[in-house]
């Protein structure tokens, strides 16, 4: 098996850097990394990646409405996508369980397990 | 002269033709042997005449003796010919040798020149002679030639008169005579040869009517010079008459006098014949075509040059108020009578008709200068003329009655079918000796059948009620063997929803010559509802007829007069007299002799007054005793015409009351004389009430005024009030509510329920919450949302207690209710609040938590730069939190309003310079310049606090400042306040945001809190801090040009 690769998208630039060394140092995947929704659309469509690790509020488009346009589109359509979200409040995880992603994990995270909830989530072993 | 020399010629000619036919031809050769010996002595002698007279003359003729002789060659060659001409040379020759030629009067010629004097002479006559007979032939010929052509042409003449039937006639005016020829008589109807040329023979033969007139056409000729010509008639001896048209021409003598006339007569019976016919056809033409009804004929031609003209149109014309006279000037006239889009039409039929030979046949309609409208219906036939033109031939009817006709007919045929609708009855047409069967649409919509249903007779038949199939049979026949006068059947038929309907056929026949029916026709109508009614009349009828005889009342029936006809068994009963005794006025001897005036009276009154007859009176029982009863009596009335039938009424034994009455009447005597002792003591007792009613009277005010307290209690409370009963109606609710529902009281109570006034969702939690409010006698902080009369809703809470009757059965509800959409709104602000708390706080707490359990793991033990990172990420966003706590510290502590501002005179300068001064070190790092205006003014305000905001709004500006601008910080002193401003040059606030940023965590970006390290609670604590000191704050701004963000303290 290929070594996974991760996009991560988040505005937050020190939780981008955390994220990255906990999937790279400690899961061992390949990421790559954007700071806004409409560069990590642009990634998703080009590169081969395998899942998506979305930030739910940012400044240029939500994490909803990427996820749309994700499923908008044949090429991004298959790709799993995991929400990384500071929401946690109920009203939030009813907003979330009806988008269809593949799953969510809340901020903040354990980063020590963070890549095996991944790949909990995805099935991946 | 000429004239009368050519027609002497003709007649010359005529006779010279005629002698040329008789001669003989010995007689011609004669004729030329004279004629040759004639030519040849003179040749002689003209030579003998020239010798002679040389002789006498020689003397003046030396030395040219030949001049005679050669006259003498021209003369006989002249009259003789050539041959004559040889004679007379020879002869002169020898004359000129014998007697000029010396030696004289020899032959011998001495001389050679005179020989060639001879020679010469010889030569010379012979030219003379040759030219001369060559002139002379020539002549001759000349003169045959023209004599033949006279002779042809006279030939010819003839021929040309006699084929033409022509006459020449010559009248001699001066001798009388006239000359004819031979076709002229017979044209005359006279033999050949008989007229004896006198103008009487010629007049006689004249029609009597025409003498005058031809005479006077011959002297006009003659005085005007004209050339004359006339037609006439002549009667032939047989009694024929005969049309002869004459012409001629009038000859004058030098002094201008007419001597002779001359000129044809020709027969010109047949082209007589020809003119009347013609004139007679066309008389005949015009008259068929004048007196066309509604309408004109006409004939047109399409010119070579495009365009049109009448070369005919019949008078039918005027019809339009057009002239054919106007119309022949000027064609366009008759189309400017239509419509221009009639117009149009016709002129494109036309064309087509030209075009194509086809016939035009089109319909118009035409607006008459009088308004009225006319239609035509216009007809042509094209053909084509061997010049190009076209020429038709065509008809124009006024159809208008025609098109009325139809009209009248379309509406009467509608009419029809609207009454047929219009009254929902059906029709049926039955051929009977097809036995073909039409039902219009309605019948089988009657019974609730499509058209495709029921198509025939038998399948109509079979769906009449099977006992009613025989009536419809019996009468239908009946009607066609002309027992009845019409066809009028009542049967029940099957509908379509399994029903029996009613329904009425009425119908009428047709039968041939010989009797035999061949057709019904007819109506269906539905009378399944008279029927009915019909049917419930009987039904009633029935009732009411059991019920009289079994009623407990006396029931009688009388006519119009009051004689009885009918009374039930009870009435004989009661007055105790039997039918027969009381039929008739039989009855009035039973009453009463005391009581009969009166009943009579009002009897009379109550049919005048047309009111019920009510009357008690006794009828005398035949045992004497009496019985009293109430009687009651009404008009009985035809329902539709109103007019009287006769009057029924009752009568009930009152007997018993009437008994008590008089008793009654003794107790009341009694009753009197104690009332009178009573009175007295109630006189006493009254005066002691009027003084309780004024005790009582204070009390109701005092009542009336705590009521009023109430009511205003409840209708004005700031809640709402409502009770319900049982089932949840309303039953009581006060003004502040219904002003909250925008109902009035009226349309609530009694009417509504409370599930009615509530949401769907709410509805549920009434009808959980509601019984358990019976059961248990109490609810409390039911949560429902409320729905206005305009459809808004607003959300309510509920307290309520049950009110029970004394076994604690329920009665009704009493409810508080109050509208917490304020509660709901601050609630909402709440989550709100704590939502945006949380995720700002768990987004350091992320980054910190990540980088901090990296560390722990050790995987960077031996990466020091990468485990340096990871401390620096965890210290950022600690500051960043600890900045987070105390901003929403200090706006809670703003926002109570616990912590009091601890106010003193601050200088303006001073709070200005402290406020740079705590931001400056940082501006400078980021290298921006602030600038500072102070003003010499003093405010009362909590230094801290306004220093607090400055620093804050400073701190702003720096944050979204490009490097290498600068900062400005103003104030200014106005009549009540002093003005603060701060202005950047930064990238400016959208106008829709120029508001909430001062709303907390209300960044112009999400994302800014993280860039420039702010909490978002900034500007919220500024606004705080100004509105605590009573001022105000707000902010301008260009986009892309910078903020300016003012606020006031009050002096």
């Amino acid at each position: 098996m290929s070594r996974k690769r991760i996009l991560i998208v988040d505005d937050e630039e020190r939780i981008r850097e955390v994220v990255r060394a906990c999937l790279e140092d400690l899961g061992g995947w390949e990421t790559i990394v954007v700071e806004s929704g409409e560069e990590g659309l642009l990634v998703a469509e080009s590169e081969a990646i395998d899942a998506i690790l979305l930030d739910v509020s940012m400044p240029d488009l939500d994490g909803f409405t990427f996820f749309q346009r994700l499923q908008d589109n044949v090429t991004t359509r298959t790709i799993s996508v995991i929400l990384l979200t500071a929401k946690v409040l109920s009203s939030d995880r009813d907003r979330f369980s009806q988008m269809g992603v593949a799953g969510v994990i809340n901020k903040p995270f354990n980063p020590v397990t963070l890549s095996e909830q991944i790949a909990a989530i995805l099935d991946w072993y | 002269l000429g004239s009368q020399r050519g027609l002497g010629g003709f007649r010359r000619g005529a006779t010279g033709v005629d002698l040329g036919g008789k001669n003989s031809g010995l007689q011609k050769l004669k004729i030329a042997m004279r004629r040759t010996i004639l030519q040849y002595g003179f040749a002689i002698l003209i030579t003998a005449i020239a010798l002679i007279l040389t002789q006498l003359l020689i003397i003046w003729l030396q030395p040219t003796t030949a001049v005679f002789f050669l006259a003498a060659v021209a003369i006989s060659t002249w009259y003789g010919g050539m041959k004559p001409g040889m004679v007379t040379i020879i002869l002169s020759v020898l004359a000129i040798d014998y007697f000029f030629t010396p030696p004289i009067n020899q032959f011998t010629v001495n001389y050679f020149g005179d020989l060639m004097r001879l020679v010469i002479f010889s030569l010379v006559a012979s030219l003379i002679n040759l030219l001369n007979s060559n002139l002379q032939y020539s002549k001759r010929k000349i003169e045959r030639l023209s004599q033949q052509l006279a002779q042809e042409n006279a030939q010819q003449l003839r021929m040309v008169l006699k084929a033409a039937r022509m006459g020449i006639w010559d009248w001699n005016i001066v001798t009388g005579e006239i000359t004819w020829n031979r076709e002229h008589e017979q044209l005359f109807g006279l033999a050949s040869g008989t007229f004896d040329g006198r103008y009487e023979t010629f007049n006689a033969c004249l029609h009597p009517d025409d003498k005058l007139a031809l005479e006077k056409a011959i002297k006009q000729a003659i005085a005007e010079r004209t050339s004359y010509q006339h037609e006439y008639r002549v009667i032939w001896s047989d009694g024929s008459i005969h049309w002869i048209e004459g012409r001629g021409q009038t000859f004058y003598d030098e002094v201008g006098q007419a001597v002779r006339m001359a000129g044809t007569v020709m027969d010109i019976d047949r082209r007589k014949q020809a003119e009347k016919d013609l004139r007679e056809r066309e008389v005949m033409l015009s008259a068929i075509a004048d007196n066309l009804p509604n309408g004109n004929i006409f004939q047109m031609v399409r010119e070579l040059d495009g365009s049109d003209r009448f070369t005919y149109i019949s008078s039918g014309v005027r019809l339009y108020g057009l002239e054919p006279e106007d119309l022949l000037k000027n064609p366009r006239l008759i189309i400017e009578q239509h419509s221009e889009g009639d117009r149009l039409r016709i002129l494109q039929a036309v064309e087509e008709m030209i075009n194509n030979l086809t016939q035009l046949r089109i319909q118009v309609p035409r607006y008459l200068p009088s308004g009225e409208i006319r239609w035509s219906l216009l007809q042509a036939t094209p053909r084509r003329l061997e010049d190009g033109r076209t020429v038709w031939d065509g008809v124009d009817m006024d159809i208008t009655d025609l098109k009325q006709t139809e009209a009248q007919l379309q509406e009467q045929e509608e009419r029809w079918q609207l009454a047929i609708v219009g009254n929902n009855d059906g029709i049926w047409d039955r051929d009977l000796k097809t036995n073909k069967h039409y039902l219009s649409p309605r019948c089988r919509e009657m019974l609730g059948y499509d058209n495709t249903e029921v198509s025939g007779f038998d399948d109509w038949f079979s769906l009449v009620y099977p006992e009613d199939q025989e009536i419809l049979n019996k009468t239908f026949q009946a009607h066609l063997n002309r027992e009845t006068l019409r066809y009028n059947c009542e049967y029940r038929m099957l509908s379509k929803n399994g029903t029996y309907k009613w329904l009425l056929s009425r119908g009428q026949a047709l039968w041939d010559s010989e009797g035999v029916p061949v057709r019904a026709v007819g109506s269906i109508t539905d009378i399944s509802e008279r029927k009915q009614a019909e049917m419930a009349l009987q039904e009633s009828e029935k009732r009411l007829a059991s019920l009289a005889s079994a009623a407990p009342v006396g029931i009688f029936r009388t006519d119009v007069y009051g004689n009885i006809i009918y009374v039930n068994h009870r009435w004989g009963q009661i007055s105790g007299c039997t039918l027969n005794e009381a039929q008739g006025t039989g009855w009035f001897w039973k009453l009463h002799p005391e009581d009969r005036d009166r009943v009579v009276r009002e009897w009379y009154d109550s049919i005048e007054t047309n009111a019920t007859f009510r009357c008690e009176y006794r009828f005398v029982r035949s045992d004497g005793t009496n019985t009293w009863v109430y009687g009651q009596a009404v008009a009985e009335k035809k329902t539709i015409s109103g007019k009287t039938l006769g009057y029924i009424g009752t009568i009930t034994d009152i007997s018993d009351r009437k008994q008590a009455e008089i008793a009654l009447c003794s107790l009341n005597a009694q009753l009197e004389q104690r009332v009178l002792e009573r009175t007295a003591e109630l006189n006493l007792t009254n005066q002691k009430l009027t003084t309780e009613i004024q005790v009582r009277q204070q009390a109701e005010l005092a009542l009336k005024q705590r009521i009023e307290e109430v009511s205003d209690l409840y209708n004005n409370a700031p809640c709402g009030y409502q009770s319900l009963d049982s089932t949840g109606t309303f039953v009581q609710i006060n003004d502040t509510e219904l002003k909250w529902l925008g109902y009035t009281r009226d349309e609530i109570l009694y009417k509504k329920k409370m599930t009615d006034l509530v949401t769907v969702k709410s509805r549920e939690v009434v009808a959980e919450n509601y019984p358990k409010l019976k059961e248990k006698g109490c609810v409390n902080n039911v949560e429902i949302e409320m729905v206005r009369k305009d459809g808004t809703t607003f959300p309510v809470s509920i307290d309520g207690i049950a009110v029970c009757d004394i076994e604690g059965k329920f009665l009704i509800s009493r409810c508080i209710v109050s509208d917490i959409s304020e509660r709901r709104a601050i609630e909402k602000l709440k989550d709100e609040f704590i939502s945006i708390v949380s995720h700002e706080l768990r987004t350091p707490l992320t980054s910190i938590i990540g980088s901090l359990g990296l560390l722990k793991t050790g995987i960077y033990d031996n990466k020091p730069d990468k485990a340096k990172r990871m401390l620096e990420i965890a210290l950022t966003d600690c500051e960043r939190l600890v900045r987070l706590v105390s901003d929403i510290l200090d706006l809670e502590r703003l926002q109570s309003g616990k912590v009091a501002l601890v106010k003193e005179m601050c200088e303006v300068t001073d709070l200005m310079q402290r406020a740079v001064e705590s931001v400056g070190a940082i501006a400078s790092q980021a290298h921006i310049t602030i600038e500072i205006a102070p003003i010499p003014e003093r405010v009362y305000a909590a230094p801290d606090a306004i220093l607090q905001a400055l620093t804050n709004l400073l701190s702003n500006a720096k944050k979204f400042s490009s490097p290498h601008t600068s900062v400005e910080l103003a104030a200014k002193r106005r009549s009540h306040d002093i003005l603060f401003q701060v202005t950047d040059c930064g990238r400016g606030i959208p106008a829709d945001k120029l508001e909430t940023v001062f709303g907390r965590f209300q960044q112009v970006d999400v994302s800014d809190s993280r860039q420039k390290g702010g909490t978002g609670l900034g500007l919220a604590i500024c606004k705080s801090i100004v509105e605590q000191h009573g001022g105000k704050i707000w902010v301008e701004s260009q986009v892309g040009r910078g903020s300016t963000f003012y606020f006031t303290v009050p002096v």
